[in-house]
């Protein structure tokens, strides 16, 4: 089933192989692997309605919440502080502790030079109502402006008092990676890939390439996203993309289905432990699976060049010889983006698809960056035989994917 | 045989000029870009000082369906475009050729006070003062503002995907590693093509935070030079009276192509990018590690992956922020890293005369590091006046000084949250 390799490869070949050692997950059905296990075997939803007071401020008025409850304890308050933290950070921390804690390593004892994280993240706008206080605080009506407005810089003064000094910190996207490289002590590369969708896919792709050329031993890779704030829900909304969110709270998100009418928002993280394979044999880890090949590719959305950009990715990243089994794809639910992907996979396996997995978006609501990583954790922790492909093929043109096989149960 | 990646394109909007000819002689010069800040008034704040483009290179209003508005998105244009003609390159829009990627570090835009600004006036109405409309009606009138679209010119969502579109790349990379960002650009489109995934990207940095909200977030870190008397001095990197950094903007870039290719096609070769290195502190968020021990890794790292030793290094294109802690630290980290041959090393900031660049700065930095074979000059580190006893190395204090022998330049970046990237540079040849 699998489709040729591009005529014009030439990369190079590695005697390394790149193995997962570790698994973390923070969804709206659960927090850890066993509660996403257990979610996914007993069919339950994840998506709440928002606060009546709040949701005509939060479209589609519904989403995907993790109980913030349920994070208690989950993450090394001695080494990272709650202030410091954007809502994206706490769930990529929590994840990543765990995916940390299930490889074996905690690293207690200072910097641990051959081990690095790259993480997938997406637009993090800063926490709404204090910015915007401040903002209002500023401005002033100016009929001689085009705009109709100007910000009063003689407030200024008073404005900034209600600011903090972390509060623009928690709003940098590279929080993340730098909140849980101080919570593992990983001293080697530390990356933050943005842009789009398929961000959270990139970086675990990109981790898998850094450990198979040896610039490290460990890896921990994946992504974090919490979309519930005002100003980025309502450009998604103004984009198109979101989905109306009224009906049963269990069919909101629908995606790849007929009646699929846009994305409900979801948040969540999940992280993967990459190892460099003799070295995690040689430790005794527990292996989960291993990860054989990675590719990422754009082409301006919607289009039929789009779809032949899905299609080479999907081509890319699979290794020759190997047949593929299963894909899961992100499933947006936005109907133009599920379509390109059907395309893009009978495109790709023109002899038949293969089996196509179910995604946390249906349950959880989209996760954004985060939606990939989940799924390659949840295909991980459900282990079945053969190659298998997590795709990320985003809205805004950028596509990746990542090949994987998951060990014997 | 392992591949190899030359620089065969650059291109670089900053404070003292645009283009690369320009902001090697300015920098050679050791002229300074760094005056009262004048895109609003900072006299509220602790600093008044900033490193602004005053006068920008014209950019087309789209690139195919992308709009293009506003600072960083502008000037990041303006430098990819100068890289693209210098590197002989068709844009081949539309193509998206699968062997050509970009990568791009970008910031975080900062609208969210104009969106709001805007949001409220709308709904105001003739009777209320905007400032007078509650928080909650302003985020319930958001989906019908058409202010939220500007969000489109955040970094990550538009920019790099026009840039693509700009350079008919059929990958597209966006990073954000904070002031480590744009030379992890570089670097993460160097191991691309060494290990065969493309042969050609464009890759840079660019970035504009001289707005109200972040210059009063920095000034809250108290990370900003307060020295608003001297505007011109504020940024003097390694320097005994040096208070803090000054907020820059602009764009760099640069275009890598594998050796053969590169040949193949006749290209112009300005340098070769040798090895990266990168690591991290895992430390704190703000502050590097006080022994230099991250930022030494990744020094070591870039020499390892170059093949080359402390004893060829010829120059460092220092972080050199103006900063107490990262100037102490760097130096820390260079003697380690290069041992007794640290002495014998000039250290350059390019940030003493365009200010702090964030995102943009590793990219704008790699176009000035490869100055040492363009013009076979390094740089001076302009302000430095009074050695400091946590600064002792040879700072290139005044003018200009030439390149005597062949060897290796190395270029530091050391973003906020302990991310560290090296880039080892030497000659095409």
């Amino acid at each position: 089933m699998s489709p040729s390799p591009p005529k014009e490869e030439v990369r190079a070949a590695s005697p390394r192989r790149v193995v997962v050692v570790g698994l973390g997950v923070v969804v709206p059905v659960g927090v850890g692997v066993p509660a996403l296990r257990e979610a996914a075997a007993g069919g339950r939803g994840g998506i709440s309605r928002h606060p009546e007071d709040r949701a005509a401020a939060l479209p589609p008025g519904v989403g995907g919440r993790v109980p913030r409850e349920a994070l208690k304890g989950r993450f090394d308050g001695k080494l990272l502080r709650l202030s410091t933290m954007s809502e994206a950070t706490l769930l990529g921390a929590c994840a990543a502790s765990e995916a940390l804690e299930g490889a074996g390593l905690r690293h207690s004892d200072g910097p641990f030079p051959e081990a690095g994280v790259y993480v997938g993240s997406y637009i993090c706008p800063p926490a709404f109502d204090k910015q915007a206080k401040t903002a209002l605080a500023l401005t002033e009506r100016d009929a001689g402006s085009p705009r109709g407005w100007r910000l009063d810089d003689e407030r200024l003064p008073h404005a900034l008092k209600s600011q903090s000094a972390f509060d623009f910190l928690k709003a940098l996207p590279n929080m993340i990676a730098s909140h849980v490289s101080i919570q593992g002590h990983l001293a080697g590369p530390v990356g933050t890939f943005l842009g789009s969708d398929a961000s959270g896919l990139q970086a675990v792709g990109e981790a898998y390439h850094a450990v198979r050329a040896g610039e490290a031993e460990v890896m921990l890779a994946g992504a974090a996203w919490s979309p519930f704030q005002e100003v980025l829900l309502a450009w998604l909304r103004r984009r198109g993309l979101l989905g109306r969110g009224d009906g049963d709270l269990g069919t909101a998100s629908r995606p790849d289905s007929e009646d699929a009418d846009g994305m409900i928002p979801g948040e969540g993280a999940a992280f993967v432990v990459l190892e460099e394979r003799e070295r995690a044999l040689g430790r005794g880890a527990r292996v989960h699976g291993e990860v054989v090949g990675y590719s990422s590719r754009f082409a301006v959305p919607g289009g039929e060049s789009d779809v032949r950009a899905r299609a080479d990715a999907l081509a890319r990243a699979i290794p020759p010889g190997l047949p593929v089994e299963a894909v899961v794809l992100d499933g947006t639910a936005v109907p133009w983006n599920d379509r390109a992907d059907r395309e893009a996979v009978s495109l790709a396996f023109p002899r038949g698809r293969p089996r196509i997995l179910p995604s946390a978006s249906g349950p959880c609501g989209f996760l954004g960056p985060a939606t990939g990583p989940v799924n390659l954790v949840a295909a991980l922790a459900d282990p079945r035989p053969g190659l298998a492909l997590a795709c990320s093929f985003s809205v805004d043109g950028t596509h990746a994917v990542v090949a994987f096989q998951s060990s014997a149960p | 045989m392992r591949r190899r990646v030359v620089v065969t394109g650059m291109g670089v909007v900053s404070a003292i000029a645009s283009g690369v000819p320009a902001f090697w002689d300015r920098l050679a010069a050791g002229v300074t870009g760094t005056r009262r800040l004048t895109r609003f008034d900072p006299t509220g704040y602790p600093s008044h000082v900033a490193a602004e483009v005053l006068d920008p290179p014209p950019v087309p209003d789209r690139i195919g369906p992308y709009r293009v508005a506003g600072i960083p998105f502008s000037h990041a244009v303006a430098a990819a475009v100068e890289a693209l003609r210098d590197a002989g390159l068709d844009a081949s829009a539309g193509d998206w050729l699968p062997r050509r990627a970009v990568f791009f570090s970008g910031g975080c835009t900062d609208l969210l006070q104009e969106i709001v600004a805007a949001t409220a006036t709308g709904v105001a109405g003739a009777d209320r003062e905007p400032r007078a409309v509650p928080v909650d009606e302003v985020a319930r009138a958001l989906a019908s503002s058409a202010a939220v679209d500007d969000l489109d010119l955040y970094s990550e969502n538009n920019l790099s995907p026009a840039l693509a579109f700009l350079a008919g790349a059929g990958q597209c990379h966006t990073l954000s590693s904070a002031c480590a960002g744009g030379s992890q650009a570089i670097g993460d489109a160097w191991r691309l093509i060494l290990r065969g995934d493309a042969d050609v990207a464009l890759a840079g940095g660019g970035d504009s935070l001289i707005t109200r909200q972040m210059i009063a977030g920095f000034c809250n870190l108290t990370a900003l030079s307060r020295r608003n008397d001297d505007p011109a001095g504020a940024s003097r990197p390694f320097d005994a009276g040096r208070d803090g950094f000054v907020m820059g903007e602009g764009a760099g870039f640069v275009v890598l192509e594998e050796y053969e290719h590169a040949r193949r096609r006749g290209a112009a070769m300005h340098a070769e990018l040798a090895g990266i290195g990168y690591s991290g502190d895992a430390h704190r968020l703000t502050d590097p590690r006080e022994d230099g021990s991250g930022m030494r890794l990744s020094m070591e790292r870039a020499l390892q992956a170059a093949g080359a030793g402390p004893e060829d290094v010829i120059w460092i294109n220092a972080h050199g922020t103006s900063t107490e802690a990262n100037d102490a630290a760097e130096t820390r980290a260079i003697h380690l890293a290069l041992g007794e041959a640290a002495r014998g090393v000039p250290v350059s900031s390019t940030k003493s005369m365009i200010g702090h660049l964030v995102h943009g700065a590793g990219a704008v930095e790699t176009v000035a590091s490869v100055m040492a074979f363009g013009r076979r000059v390094v740089h001076p580190t302009a302000n430095w006046a009074e050695r400091d006893p946590t600064c002792d190395l040879d700072y290139v204090p005044g003018a200009a000084r030439d390149v005597t022998r062949a060897g290796v330049v190395l270029n530091n970046s050391f973003g906020f949250g302990g991310q560290n990237v090296t880039l080892a540079l030497r000659p095409a040849v």
